[in-house]
C-alpha cells in the first residue's frame, strides 16, 4: 500500500472527466487500498481517484468517527432525492478552505464493489453529502464551483500563493 | 472530502492517560471513551489503555505503596498517567529511561508541568521493584465468584482473562466460500487458520477493518469464535419464524441468516441507536430479508401476537466472559451489577417464553462466566414455570456441560482456537 500525492486546486488535472472502470482487477483493488490509505492518512472522510490523478470512476469514503466504516464505490451512479441540506464542506484538494454548500439529503448509489459485484446503497445526511462531493470529482467538478466567483477567485489566489511559497527552495 | 476537525497529533501517553481517566474516573467503557475522542487513536495509546486496565489492580497497588499521599480528586488524570507509565515500564518492551522520560514529558500535555517531579520519582522507584503476583489482577468479588463457580479451573481462568484474545472472523457464506476467502486473505498477506466451524477463521495477528479484505463489501464479519456456535445449537428450517430478542449489533442474527437463508426473522432491540448500527451492518453484509422492531423485550407491547418457532435471547450481561477484549469490565463492574443483570435476565426469559409457540425452542445465552447469570437464571425459570420447559442437551467441540446447558471458557490450550466465555441453554416448550 502506498500514500499517493493529492492534486490541489487550481491544478487543471482536477478538471479531467473520469472514465468508467472496465474490469475490477487486482490493479483496481490495489488502487482502492491506496485510496483508503491516502484518505485515512490525510486525514479525510472521502477521496476520489481523480484527486490522485487517476481518472477512473472510483471513490472511497469513511465518515465514521472510529474510522471503521469504509465504503468503496466503483462506477457509481447516483440518484438524488430528498430535501436540500446545507453543510460545511472541505476538500483534500482545497486545503484549509471550508464553505457551506447545499446538496440533496438522500442518494441512492448503484456501483460495483471491490469484487466487481454490483450493489445498491442508500445514504442520507453527511454520508449522502460526501458521496455527492466525491462523485462531482469524477466529473471534474469541485465544491468551490458552487461558491460565488468572488469567493472562488479569492480561494484560488490564496492557494496559488501557498503553492509558490512551497515551491521556494 | 474533508471535515473541519483539527488534525494535531496528540502525544500517545497524553492520549492514553486521558482515555484511561475517562474509564476509571468518569466510568465510561473503553468503547465509549474511544468513540468520544475526535482525534485518531494511535495503536500505541490503545495498547497502553488496554494493558493498564488488564493489570490495573497490581499496578495501582504498587503506585499507592510508593506515594506519600493520595493524588487529589481534581488531578485524577495524573493518577491515570502514573498507571499508564507503570504499565509501560513493567509490561511493554520500552526501555525504562524512555518510558520514564516520555511519561514525565506528558505532564506538559495534560497542562500540569508541576507534576513532573512527582511522576519522575514514582516511576524511578517502580523501575526497581519486582512485579507482585498476588492479585491475579481481578477485583476480590470476581475472584470469589469465579473460585466458587470453577474451583478447579479458577487460576487458569484468571490467567486467560489477562491475555489478549485472538481476532476471529466469520466468513459470509452467503457471499463467498471460506476457502476462497482464506485465499484472498493470503493474497493480501494476512495469515489465518481455521477455527471450530467451517466459516470461522482466526487471524495470526489482528488487523484493522480497512485492511481486512472484503470487509466493506460484506464478505466477512468480526466475531468471537464462541459466539459463532449459535447456528449449531438451533438448526432452523427455511420457514422458521425466529425472534432475536436483544438483536443489536446483529452478529448472531446475521450469522443465522447466512447459514439458513430464507428464515422469517425479527430483530428486536430496545435502543434505536443500536438498531441503526445493526442496520448499517446489515447493509454491509447484504441482509435485507428480516424485520426490525424497536421495543423492550421485558414487556410485550411490541408483540403482535403471532408466536415464534424459535426465540434467541442473547441477554444483556456482565460480560465477564469477554474480559480479554474488555478489561475495563474488571474495573467498572461490581457484584451488585451481577445481581441486577440476573434479575433482568430472568424477567426476559419469563416474558419472552410467552411469545414461543408450543413445541418451539428458546436459546438463552450470555457472554458471562458466572453461574448466577447462567444456570441459576435457567434454574429459577424452571422453578417458576413448572413442567412446561424441557432442557435440551447441548454438546459442542469445546467447553463443558453444566446442569442446564453448556459453558465456554477463555482457557483453551490451543491459543488459536480459544473463545470468549459463553453460556448457552436450550429450552423446549412442551406441547
Amino acid at each position: 500500500m502506498a500514500i499517493l500525492e493529492i492534486l490541489e486546486y487550481p491544478d487543471p488535472r482536477l478538471r479531467t472527466k473520469a472514465q468508467p472502470v472496465e474490469a475490477v482487477d487486482n490493479l483496481v483493488r490495489t488502487l482502492l487500498d491506496d485510496l483508503f490509505e491516502t484518505m485515512y492518512a490525510a486525514p479525510g472522510i472521502g477521496l476520489a481517484a481523480s484527486q490522485v490523478d487517476v481518472h477512473k470512476r472510483i471513490i472511497v469514503i469513511d465518515i465514521s468517527e472510529n474510522r471503521d466504516e469504509p465504503h468503496a464505490f466503483i462506477n457509481p451512479d447516483l440518484e438524488i432525492s430528498g430535501k436540500e441540506i446545507e453543510a460545511e464542506e472541505g476538500c483534500l484538494s482545497v486545503p484549509g478552505v471550508y464553505e457551506s454548500v447545499t446538496r440533496a439529503d438522500h442518494v441512492l448509489v448503484k456501483a460495483l464493489d471491490r469484487d466487481g459485484q454490483s450493489f445498491e446503497f442508500e445514504a442520507t445526511g453527511m454520508l449522502a453529502v460526501c458521496i455527492q462531493h466525491e462523485c462531482d470529482h469524477l466529473e471534474g467538478k469541485l465544491f468551490v464551483d458552487y461558491l460565488s466567483s468572488l469567493k472562488r477567485s479569492r480561494i484560488r489566489r490564496k492557494l496559488e500563493k501557498e503553492h509558490r511559497i512551497q515551491a521556494l527552495p | 472530502m474533508k471535515t473541519k476537525a483539527p488534525a494535531v497529533k496528540v502525544d500517545d501517553r497524553v492520549q492514553a492517560a486521558r482515555l484511561l481517566h475517562q474509564v476509571i474516573t468518569v466510568g465510561c467503557t473503553t468503547d465509549q471513551a474511544f468513540a468520544r475522542t475526535t482525534d485518531p487513536i494511535s495503536p500505541l495509546s490503545r495498547e497502553m489503555v488496554y494493558g493498564s486496565l488488564r493489570f490495573f489492580f497490581s499496578i495501582t497497588d504498587q503506585i499507592s505503596a510508593v506515594l506519600h499521599k493520595p493524588i487529589e480528586h481534581k488531578d485524577q488524570d495524573l493518577w491515570a498517567l502514573l498507571i499508564v507509565g507503570t504499565y509501560q515500564l513493567q509490561r511493554m518492551r520500552i526501555p525504562p529511561h524512555a518510558a520514564i522520560n516520555e511519561t514525565v514529558g506528558a505532564c506538559e500535555g495534560l497542562g500540569k508541568p508541576w507534576a513532573k517531579g512527582l511522576v519522575n520519582a514514582v516511576l524511578r522507584k517502580l523501575a526497581l521493584e519486582k512485579i507482585p503476583e498476588r492479585t491475579f489482577d481481578h477485583p476480590q468479588w470476581m475472584l470469589d465468584l469465579i473460585m466458587a463457580d470453577y474451583p478447579e479451573q479458577a487460576v487458569d481462568i484468571f490467567h486467560a482473562n489477562n491475555r489478549q484474545a485472538p481476532m476471529a472472523l466469520r466468513v459470509n457464506r452467503a457471499r463467498i466460500s471460506p476457502e476462497a476467502y482464506r485465499n484472498k486473505l493470503a493474497e493480501a498477506g494476512i495469515q489465518a487458520s481455521p477455527g471450530w466451524l467451517p466459516e470461522t477463521l482466526v487471524l495470526e495477528a489482528p488487523v484493522s477493518t480497512e485492511k481486512l479484505v472484503g470487509f466493506a463489501s460484506g464478505l466477512v464479519s468480526i466475531q468471537d469464535a464462541g459466539a459463532q456456535f449459535v447456528p449449531e445449537l438451533i438448526p432452523l428450517e427455511s420457514t422458521t419464524r425466529l425472534l432475536d430478542a436483544c438483536a443489536a449489533p446483529g452478529g448472531k442474527l446475521f450469522h443465522l441468516l447466512e447459514r439458513y437463508p430464507g428464515i422469517d426473522a425479527t430483530a428486536l432491540d430496545v435502543s434505536t441507536t443500536r438498531l441503526k448500527q445493526l442496520d448499517l451492518q446489515a447493509r454491509r453484509l447484504g441482509h435485507d430479508t428480516f424485520t426490525t422492531l424497536q421495543g423492550d423485550a421485558s414487556n410485550l407491547e411490541w408483540w403482535e401476537g403471532d408466536a415464534f418457532d424459535v426465540v434467541l435471547i442473547d441477554a444483556p450481561c456482565s460480560g465477564s466472559g469477554t474480559i480479554r477484549r474488555h478489561p475495563d469490565i474488571k474495573v467498572l463492574r461490581g457484584a451488585k451489577d451481577v445481581k441486577k443483570y440476573a434479575e433482568l435476565q430472568l424477567a426476559l426469559v419469563e416474558n419472552l417464553w410467552r411469545t414461543l409457540r408450543p413445541g418451539g425452542t428458546l436459546l438463552y445465552c450470555t457472554c458471562s462466566l458466572f453461574a448466577e447469570e447462567n444456570d441459576k437464571v435457567v434454574n429459577s425459570f424452571l422453578q417458576l414455570s413448572g413442567g412446561a420447559p424441557q432442557v435440551l442437551e447441548i454438546s459442542l467441540p469445546v467447553g463443558q456441560a453444566t446442569q442446564f446447558g453448556w459453558q465456554l471458557l477463555p482457557t483453551d490450550d490451543d491459543p488459536k482456537k480459544t473463545t470468549d466465555g459463553f453460556y448457552f441453554s436450550c429450552l423446549k416448550k412442551t406441547v
